[in-house]
């Protein structure tokens, strides 16, 4: 599989930028991910991880630089127009919307990619979208909290929902940010799981501070500091990266205390 | 709609086509029927307030629109507008209304909270004015008058208890309608929208199309609100439609509480009892200040507005909450 | 072209005015994000005090003094018993100010009727002055004005420009931990600053009465004014306030005498149009809602 024919690219990131008030979050940032790969994206605390997620995701404009998608230009298209061609994600605080129950919060993600919007038929029992909906929430292992609402769920239990919520419609694209982050050792199991299950049509970039999932998952992994890309490569080439290793020990470092 | 909804919705209605039998004339016209459709148009605001989390000031001047709809293709005092057949100014206006909200809802798309505010309140203040002044379809101050609900074959529904239960139907229908709403593909996107507005859009949504659409569609409700309080006044002016109006149904629906559709209607009743029975409260002249008070302690104390209130009475007493289990539960498992 | 500088002149006298009365009710919400709709009440308070102490005393100076006192003591007073206490909800604030709102219009139409008010001119601003270029009489008084707002502005400029609560609003800083963090009393700061927006509308009520008249309803249409202005030029900012109250001011004025019937289409069509390119305003920072 050669990473340079562009039909084989779910992503191609070009010199992105993106500046806070002078503050540089990311800076001419270059990535080239093939349909079916799995990228992890490292790096320290304040690196720009998330906001790489958010420039690629549309969440925010890119001060500089180029976004494609599956070959076509997606720069300048809204957010909607994002996840109508297969682009979904999860944010690092897991975002879901807490007064509704689990079930809608899936059924909601299922509409979005849906062309009904501004459907006005009744949702019913056998309604194929709520059909559809519980076989998510079975997918990722919250089927048992279906009819609650989601405000009451449990720090991980939302991280999955949301990750499941990402899955609904037919996704091409996922940006998973730190999704393992605060799950029990049990959920960590099952997320592992859902992710090798995921089709190799899939095209899968995470953000994760777990090595053991990160590297465990991951054909490839990419490395930002200060904004900028410091190292790409395989699993085992990163581990052994001595530079890698001095920031992450620090991080790690910086966290224990 | 739940169990629980239904069970309400076919109490509410048993005791609104029960209560002429039970309750007097004067009751009947200029309680009951100011409530509904004080109600009707606090609905479509507390409807916008719950759902997508927007609170709309520009919502009497929705309904007032739908009110000089109807006068303009009713025969009217100023003979202004062209007389239309029944049916066709009773669709055009609410249609009217409908179109209102959604250039309001354009208008405000981008807006929330106390923007939202600002702006829907400077847009139905800069009407009211602009109404004021034109004489070519508003007929300025005086308005539009002689507007009286019309004959459907033998029933004349001018008539006290026959507007009476055309209004009962009116609220009813847009309760169902709003509670209907809720279980639809566009009603999860409301309150999608109104808990994380930009976590919608990343879903695929476009979630100021969704709120154009909500604005839209309250506006169909105030304008139900506003045909009805047409008839009801015979007539339409600037007044009918002015600040203390808006902040009148502001108040309603605040009262009430905007956590069920329902609460529109107590709070409706709340003010129409307090504003017949004030007089024998304190100074006539001052009933402004009582409502304002009345608001300002339901704010400070109770956010939920009643409905709240009374959900946390039967929560803390436990011999309510089991009834209303009971009730609700027995129900859901047929 | 005489109608058209003098129609130019009155408009930028009203714009004076309304940014006056904007200042204050900008200012609160730039600290505090606290959206007061009480802000009109205050103005029509400082009017009607600023009477009846200017009859008393036979003192236009003293009367003014007082108007903006008394605005500016209500401003704590609100400040105190409710904004403070529920520090969270933005919505929740501006509803409890709706309600004060309803409450003191009430409560000053049963104490000073629905009369018209007018203050009477200091005998230093009556009568008009030529004005050199046109050669018509102007009133002094709108004048005055002018150059009343003008000084508003400079002092706010420089409240906001070189002083820690300016640095302050510059910043946008309205979290309370982080105020209390950089060592502010935060309780004092925003009585304060509710005090200086009230004194500003009672010296809005103090000039409207002088230089128009006032009467029920005033509160109204100078809380609508204030918030138009803000809304075009931007919450929060002082820059934006004078811009917004220039451009309201001079198409009311505009709209007066061109196309009588539609003038207050005229301003509306600005807001619209204003909040179609962005709805922050025209200097508003971005984050709306
Ligand atoms: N909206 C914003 N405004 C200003 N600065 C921002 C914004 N978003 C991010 N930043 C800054 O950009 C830098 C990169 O942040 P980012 O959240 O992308 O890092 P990250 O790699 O995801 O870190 P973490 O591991 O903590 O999640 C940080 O210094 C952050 O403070
Ligand atoms: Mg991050």
């Amino acid at each position: 599989m050669s990473l340079a024919d562009p039909s084989t690219n779910a992503l191609l990131v070009r010199g992105v930028s993106r500046h806070f008030n002078g503050l540089v979050a990311v800076e001419d940032v270059s990535l080239t991910i093939a349909i079916g790969e799995r990228r992890a994206i490292l790096g320290a605390n304040g690196a720009g991880k998330t906001t790489l997620f958010d420039l690629i995701a549309g969440d925010i404009p890119v001060s500089q630089g180029r976004i494609e998608f599956h070959g076509e230009d997606i720069t300048n298209q809204s957010v909607a127009n994002r996840v109508a061609r297969g682009l979904r994600r999860t944010y690092q605080m897991a975002r879901i919307f807490p007064q509704l129950t689990v079930l809608e919060n899936l059924i909601i993600a299922i509409i979005g990619v849906s062309k009904q919007h501004f459907g006005l038929g009744l949702i019913g029992q056998n309604d194929v979208r709520r059909q559809q909906a519980m076989a998510l929430a079975e997918r990722i292992g919250v089927e048992a909290f279906a009819e609650l609402k989601a405000e009451t769920l449990s720090h991980g239990q939302r991280r999955q929902l949301e990750l499941a919520m990402a899955l609904a419609g037919d996704p091409k694209v996922l940006l998973f940010d730190e999704p393992a982050a605060g799950l029990s050792p049990l959920e960590r199991i099952k997320l592992t799981e859902v992710i090798k299950s995921l089709s190799r049509d899939i095209t899968l970039v995470m953000i994760e501070h777990d090595m053991e999932i990160a590297l465990g998952v991951c054909d490839q992994v990419s490395v930002l500091n200060w904004g900028r890309l410091i190292a790409e490569g395989s699993p085992e080439q990163i581990s052994q990266n001595q530079m890698v290793h001095d920031i992450y020990l620090g991080r790690k470092q910086r966290d224990d205390a | 709609m739940s169990r629980a909804d239904i069970i309400l919705l076919a109490s509410v209605a048993l005791l609104l086509f029960l209560l002429p039998a039970i309750s007097s004339e004067f009751f009947i016209s200029q309680i009951a029927t100011r409530v509904l459709i004080l109600g009707i148009i606090a609905l479509s605001l507390a409807f916008l307030a719950q759902e997508i989390g927007i609170i709309s000031l520009a919502q009497v001047m929705i309904a007032g629109i739908a009110g000089y709809a109807i006068a303009l293709m009713s025969q009217n005092s100023a003979g202004l507008g062209v007389e239309m057949p029944l049916v066709v100014a009773v669709v055009g206006a609410i249609l009217a209304a409908g179109l209102a909200g959604i250039l309001m809802g354009i208008v405000a798309q981008r807006s929330t909270g106390i923007y939202a505010i600002m702006i829907t309140l400077a847009t139905s203040v800069a009407f009211t004015l602009f109404a004021r002044q034109n004489y070519q379809i508003f007929n300025g101050f005086d308005g539009l008058a002689g507007i009286t609900a019309p004959t459907l074959g033998s029933i004349q529904l001018s008539e006290t208890y026959h507007f009476y239960f055309l209004c009962v139907i009116g609220s009813l229908a847009v309760l169902m309608f709003t509670l209907y709403l809720r279980k639809t593909p566009l009603g999860l996107a409301f309150q999608a929208l109104r808990d994380d507005r930009q976590r919608l859009a990343a879903l695929g949504f476009r979630p100021q199309r969704t709120v154009v659409v909500a604005f839209g569609l309250v506006g169909l409700i105030a304008g139900v609100g506003g045909i009805l309080l047409t008839w009801f006044n015979t007539r339409i002016a600037p007044t009918s439609i002015g600040l203390d109006v808006t902040l009148d149904v502001l108040i309603v629906a605040i009262i009430g509480g905007i956590g069920h559709p329902i609460g529109a209607f107590i709070g409706a009743l709340v003010f129409v009892l307090l504003e017949t029975f004030a007089s024998d409260l304190i100074d006539r002249d001052r009933f402004n200040t009582l409502i304002g008070a009345v608001f300002l302690i339901v704010i400070l104390l109770s956010p939920g507005g009643l409905i709240g209130f009374g959900r946390r009475v039967v929560e803390r007493i436990p011999m309510l909450q089991t009834i209303v289990d009971f009730i609700t539960r027995t129900k859901r498992e047929e | 072209m005489t109608l058209f500088f003098v129609v130019t002149l009155n408009g930028l006298s009203l714009a004076a005015l309304y940014f006056i009365a904007a200042s204050g009710f900008s200012l609160v919400f730039g600290v505090m994000r606290v959206v007061n709709m009480a802000h009109g009440s205050l103005i029509l308070l400082g009017a009607y005090v600023a009477f009846d102490i200017a009859e008393w005393s036979g003192s236009w100076v003293l009367g003014a003094l007082a108007g903006s006192l008394a605005a500016a003591l209500a401003g704590v007073l609100l400040q105190v018993l409710f904004f403070n206490r529920m520090a969270g909800s933005k919505d929740q604030q501006t509803l409890v100010s709706i309600a004060v709102s309803i409450i003191a219009a009430d409560l000053m139409l049963a104490h000073w009727g629905g009369l018209t008010y007018q203050l009477n001119l200091p005998s230093l601003l009556e009568g008009s002055i030529g004005l050199p270029l046109l050669g018509v009489n102007y009133a002094k008084i709108r004048i005055v004005l002018i150059v009343a707002a003008i000084a508003v502005g400079v002092g706010l400029w420089l409240l906001i420009a070189k002083t820690n609560l300016g640095r302050l609003i510059r910043a946008g800083v309205d979290d309370q931990e982080m105020l209390h963090a950089l060592g502010f009393n935060v309780k004092g700061l925003f009585i304060a600053v509710f005090a200086l927006g009230g004194a500003l509308a009672g010296f809005a009520g103090v000039v409207a009465a002088t230089a128009l008249s006032v009467a029920p309803g005033t509160d109204v249409q100078f809380l609508l004014a204030a918030l138009i202005v803000v809304i075009v030029g931007g919450m929060g900012s002082i820059g934006g306030a004078a811009i917004g109250a220039i451009l309201v001011g001079l198409s009311e004025q505009y709209g007066l005498v061109y196309a009588p019937t539609y003038g207050i289409v005229f301003t509306f069509i600005i807001m619209i149009g204003v909040l179609g390119l962005r709805p922050q305003g025209l200097f508003g920072r971005g984050d709306v809602g």
